[in-house]
């Protein structure tokens, strides 16, 4: 099924397209008339540029990365030499690694994509039917999506802002006191974790939305003609028929969301104290700002290992619902 | 799925409302403290209709934080990235499309696993060699760095999109003697030009947005702005309406894309399922 | 096309790598007349770059000034020393990495030596000087004149919290105001630390990579008087509430500026080079009512009044073509014996001048310099502000964490904190001297 917006699938084969006469049968080489397999030359040529690409600007990167995080290269030490595991170990025993940046991350994300799924979830389902404005609310709903997470954070950071933003105002306004929220971890936090979900529920929303137009319509009408309700029908017919979509998006955000960088680093680098400490926010300060490259390069490889693993055990699932479906 | 006619359940209809303007909210926020006068800036709703441009034109002139030139970098950067992605990513998508074998299988899992990695972590090194091989702060190292950020999804997108399209008429140009490469670029990239467009829609602002390859690679010779704002709240302190404006104006491609645009990217993450 | 098999393929990919390989191996571009400039915008450095295009003049070159925020400062340095381009002829040296850039440096014989020996000392390499200072930074205490008579000026802690109190009752905002950010604790932590006899390790005044390796890297963090200054600020801003609360969540020089100039704050710790743009009609709202003094001194303090400053100075990379770096030196030597570049430090923008001689006949001729003078590189206790190793930026950003942490706890937590921190320091700290 095509989901490409006014393209219909072509009936009737390349007769419509070839002029009469120029049509020539040529039954011994029609194995090769078609992509099929046996094409080796033409699939290496298409992907050699995106090879070459990512070689140069990703593998080779990450392999000089591997290379460093082994020697003492720093600016005190141009030279640098041979260091073992030294900076992995100073790495993994740097309190700022074990009790902020990696807790901080997973709490990111569990919460995060949590949020998000479950939230995207509801708003898929509830924009499923027809209402009066829908085109303009399926429209207005992709907005976030769109938006800088710099710009997300700059935005939050601004409502929340202790002295003038528009929540310590309000608050005020009902005679409350106004909460100091980039003052306490746990707020910190809490306002982050929000800036993101209204960053990516949209993203959500719109795959799943997506995912719920393409399901097939005979197990809803079963369920009607069977008198069920809409949560039960909601719960055992609409969320194990999306687990295939649910998953792929889950994935891929977590993996996005364990190297969150930009909405924590612009709204409190990292702060107060080391509350919001993420991974990425900790790589950035060993490698980039202490100037201190082979530990930098070490920390970036701990959590690239530690990523790549999952994403290795993942891959099964990944795989199948990408690939699984496609053989007919 | 049939989509089931509720007209009557107000309520579902009311919340519906809600959430969207509870999406709405922020930006709307944002707008408003950047079209008030200075001086109302922080008392953004109690202002009444007092209304001023003078925020835009004091972030546009702000001494030494160079908006105007950000912008106009991001954009060109943004562009010639995506251009550069389409171009190297549309064969890599229509060779997942079109083939089963190992190699298709191998290629889709080396691009799912250097997508696995996070970016910092061959960023780093990037920067490094960026010094080393002076690239660093130029538009030729940012421009091509961007482009391979992509490569992975824009390859999913592309095999979704030439999934859809007819395998007959590509056959059918093979069978009329086209070259492979003359049936790929004549047929099938006609094809996709809704995938195209939808790709390139969504790459041109992730371009725009990008922060953390902007933070390795570029410097003084380049500022774009989504570093300048990324160093407002630590280093501006107080100048909350110039902040407000510029990111208004940082959320004006955004805004034109949903606006104009919102069918190519419901097509495009739409089709990223599957099934 | 033709036909490619899984060698070609990956032959053609390991062409691609080395070709781009050798392209990076081509040598730097010829350098054009212009000499580039490495600075961040900075009122000093804005002065200094005129009187260099003045210079540059005369001596028949172009200068090209590119400024660069602080943030990017280091990356665009390095970027310098590592790589093939030339790009920077010319490069502001702050204190901070005085001795980290050293070996990247080209000995400075040529230009004239016109400041003091125990400033100077920190620049240099292998025995020989590698920079040209231009202007010693030193932190004061700003004050409104309007809200704080003259002999009411307060010279301890105890003093700085009355006068603050009093200065809130007639009407201003906040008593105190400094940033506490990274990289900001000068203006908070680190002054009324050094006044009160407490440093970040032991033993007190311990700068140089050596001394602090030789005294094993020990923190002094959790000292009595380190704690008892962190719990004056904390007190400061819950007890007498004479600072605002946002100096708990990393408030940066820039919001002491703003509030400053707005009239918010009484007291503003700062450093001396922000007295002309305070005292500037067009952007300061109190322009006409700004003073200065020196730091008070708290209880624990044994040596009198403290004052610091160090060297910011002009330094040229070694990875320049000959000619060029020796058209920089004459560039560079010409400013420093150009005395009126120096006067204009003080006169236009409120520094010290690096070159002693200037000093002198400032000292003699400008009243509000004398005093200037006295309560900085003149006074009883005279300090460093820059730990010069290279892991300094880390612990400053760890210690401006833990000082987060700890202001914005419970008063009790504060000593828990700072043993954390010294554990932290512990591990962290220590590198090897070159």
């Amino acid at each position: 099924m095509s989901t490409v917006p006014g393209v219909p699938p072509v009936a009737g084969g390349h007769a419509a397209r070839v002029a009469p006469g120029r049509v020539t049968v040529r039954p011994r080489t029609r194995r090769a008339l078609s992509w099929l397999d046996r094409d080796t030359p033409f699939q290496y040529q298409l992907i050699l540029l995106p090879a070459l690409v990512m070689l140069l600007f990703e593998i080779l990167p990450i392999v000089h990365g591997i290379v460093i995080s082994f020697t003492s290269f720093t600016i005190w030490n141009p030279e640098g030499g041979f260091a073992g595991f030294r900076n992995y170990v100073r790495v993994l025993e740097n309190p700022l690694f074990y009790r902020y940046a990696l807790p901080n991350t997973f709490i990111f994300l569990g919460l995060a994509v949590g949020i998000e799924v479950s939230l995207g979830l509801g708003v898929a389902v509830l924009i499923n039917r027809r209402f009066p404005g829908q085109r303009i609310v399926k429209t207005l709903l992709i907005l976030p999506l769109l938006v800088a997470p710099v710009v997300a954070g700059l935005m939050f950071y601004w409502m929340f802002h202790a002295e003038f933003g528009l929540v310590n105002q309000l608050l005020a306004s009902l005679g409350l006191p106004g909460v100091l929220w980039f003052n306490r971890p746990a707020t910190a936090f809490g306002v982050i974790i929000l800036a993101d979900v209204w960053t990516w529920t949209p993203w959500f929303i719109l795959i799943i939305y997506a995912g719920l137009q393409s399901l097939p319509p005979e197990p809803f009408e079963a369920a009607r003609i069977d008198g069920a309700g809409p949560w039960s029908t909601f719960r055992l017919i609409t969320v194990p028929l999306l687990y295939p979509v649910l998953s792929i998006v889950v994935l891929i955000r977590s993996f996005d969301a364990f190297r969150v960088f930009d909405i924590v680093w612009t709204m409190t680098g990292g702060g107060p104290g080391n509350a919001t400490e993420t991974f990425g926010t900790f790589v950035y300060r060993i490698g980039y700002l202490t100037v201190n490259w082979s530990e930098g390069a070490a920390a970036a490889m701990v959590g690239a290992v530690m990523i790549m693993v999952v994403g290795i055990l993942v891959y099964g699932t990944f795989a199948r619902v990408v690939w699984g479906k496609q053989e007919s | 799925m049939k989509t089931r006619r509720r007209w009557g359940n107000a309520f579902l209809v009311a919340l519906i409302y809600v959430v969207t303007l509870a999406f709405l909210f922020p930006v709307l926020y944002l707008a408003l403290t950047a079209f008030r006068p200075p001086k109302d800036v922080f008392s953004v709703l109690g202002a009444g209709l007092s209304f001023s441009f003078a925020n835009f034109r004091d972030a546009l002139g702000w001494q030494g934080v160079r908006i105007t030139e950000a912008f106009v970098n991001s954009a060109i950067i943004a562009t010639t990235s995506t251009v550069l992605s389409l171009v190297v990513t549309l064969p890599s998508g229509f060779m997942l499309a079109r083939y089963r074998n190992r190699l298709a299988r191998s290629w889709f899992f080396v691009i799912y696993i250097v997508r696995t990695i996070p970016y910092i972590s061959w960023l780093l090194p990037l920067f490094l060699l960026s010094q080393r091989f002076g690239f660093h702060d130029t538009y030729t190292g940012i421009i091509a760095a961007q482009a391979a950020f992509h490569i992975t999804f824009y390859s999913w997108i592309f095999k979704g999109f030439f999934e859809g399209t007819s395998k007959e008429l590509e056959e059918a140009a093979l069978v009329d003697g086209c070259a492979r490469w003359g049936a790929f670029v004549r047929i099938s990239v006609p094809l996709a030009i809704p995938g195209i467009m939808a790709a390139g829609i969504l790459g041109w602002i992730w371009g725009w947005n990008e922060l953390l390859l902007v933070l390795f690679l570029t410097s003084d010779h380049i500022p774009m702005y989504s570093k300048t704002i990324s160093t407002f709240i630590t280093e501006m302190g107080v100048e909350w309406g110039r902040m407000a404006a510029t990111g208004v104006m940082a959320m004006l491609p955004a805004v034109i894309v949903t606006a104009f645009c919102h069918r190519y990217i419901v097509a495009g993450l739409g089709g990223l399922h599957r099934r | 096309m033709t036909n490619l098999d899984r060698r070609t393929f990956l032959a053609t990919l390991g062409a691609g790598v080395a070709g781009t390989a050798a392209l990076g191996a081509l040598p730097a571009t010829a350098q054009g007349k212009a000499l580039t400039v490495a600075y961040m915008p900075h009122p000093i450095l804005n002065s200094q770059i005129e009187w260099m295009r003045k210079g540059a003049t005369q001596t028949g070159v172009d200068i090209d000034a590119p400024a660069i925020a602080y943030v990017d400062y280091v990356q665009a340095m390095t970027a310098q020393f590592l790589g093939p381009r030339n790009r920077y002829q010319i490069i502001w040296n702050n204190d901070d990495w005085g001795q980290l850039f050293g070996p990247f440096l080209d000995p400075l014989d040529e230009v004239k030596q016109a400041w003091a020996e125990d400033r100077a000392w920190m620049m240099r390499w292998s025995g020989k000087p590698t920079a040209a200072p231009a202007v010693l930074t030193a932190g004061v205490t700003f004050y409104r004149k309007d809200l704080v008579a003259e002999n009411e000026l307060p010279k301890t802690f105890d003093e700085m919290v009355e006068a603050a109190k009093k200065a809130q009752a007639k009407g201003v905002k906040w008593g105190i105001m400094g940033g506490s950010g990274f990289p900001h604790l000068w203006f908070t932590l680190l002054w009324s630390l050094w006044s009160n006899n407490a440093d970040l390790f032991k033993p007190f005044g311990a700068r140089s990579w050596q001394q602090l390796e030789r005294g094993g890297w020990t923190p002094g963090v959790t000292e009595k008087e380190f704690v008892d200054t962190v719990t004056w600020w904390w007190d400061a801003i819950h007890t007498h509430k004479i600072a605002p609360p946002a100096i708990a969540s990393g408030a940066s020089r820039t919001d002491t500026d703003a509030m400053f100039m707005n009239g918010d704050v009484a007291f503003a710790f700062q450093d001396s080079t922000l007295l002309q743009t305070y005292r500037n009609k067009e952007k300061s709202k109190v322009a006409d009512n700004v003073g200065f003094t020196g730091f008070p001194t708290g209880p624990h303090n044994k040596k009198g009044r403290m004052g610091w400053a160090d060297n910011w100075s002009w330094s040229v990379p070694k990875n320049n073509p000959a000619d060029t770096k020796k058209k920089a030196k004459q560039l560079l030597n010409w400013l420093a014996s150009n005395k009126d570049a120096q006067k204009e430090v003080w006169t236009k923008v409120g520094g010290i001048p690096s070159s002693v001689e200037v000093q002198k006949e400032l000292i003699r001729t400008d009243p509000e310099y004398k005093r200037l003078h006295e309560l900085t590189v003149g006074a009883p206790q005279a300090m460093h502000s820059a730990y010069y190793w290279p892991l300094w930026p880390e612990i400053h950003s760890l210690t401006s964490k833990a000082f987060t942490q700890a202001l914005t706890g419970p008063k009790e937590k504060i000593f828990e904190v700072m043993t954390a921190l010294a554990r932290d320091f512990k591990l962290r700290a220590p590198v090897p001297a070159r």
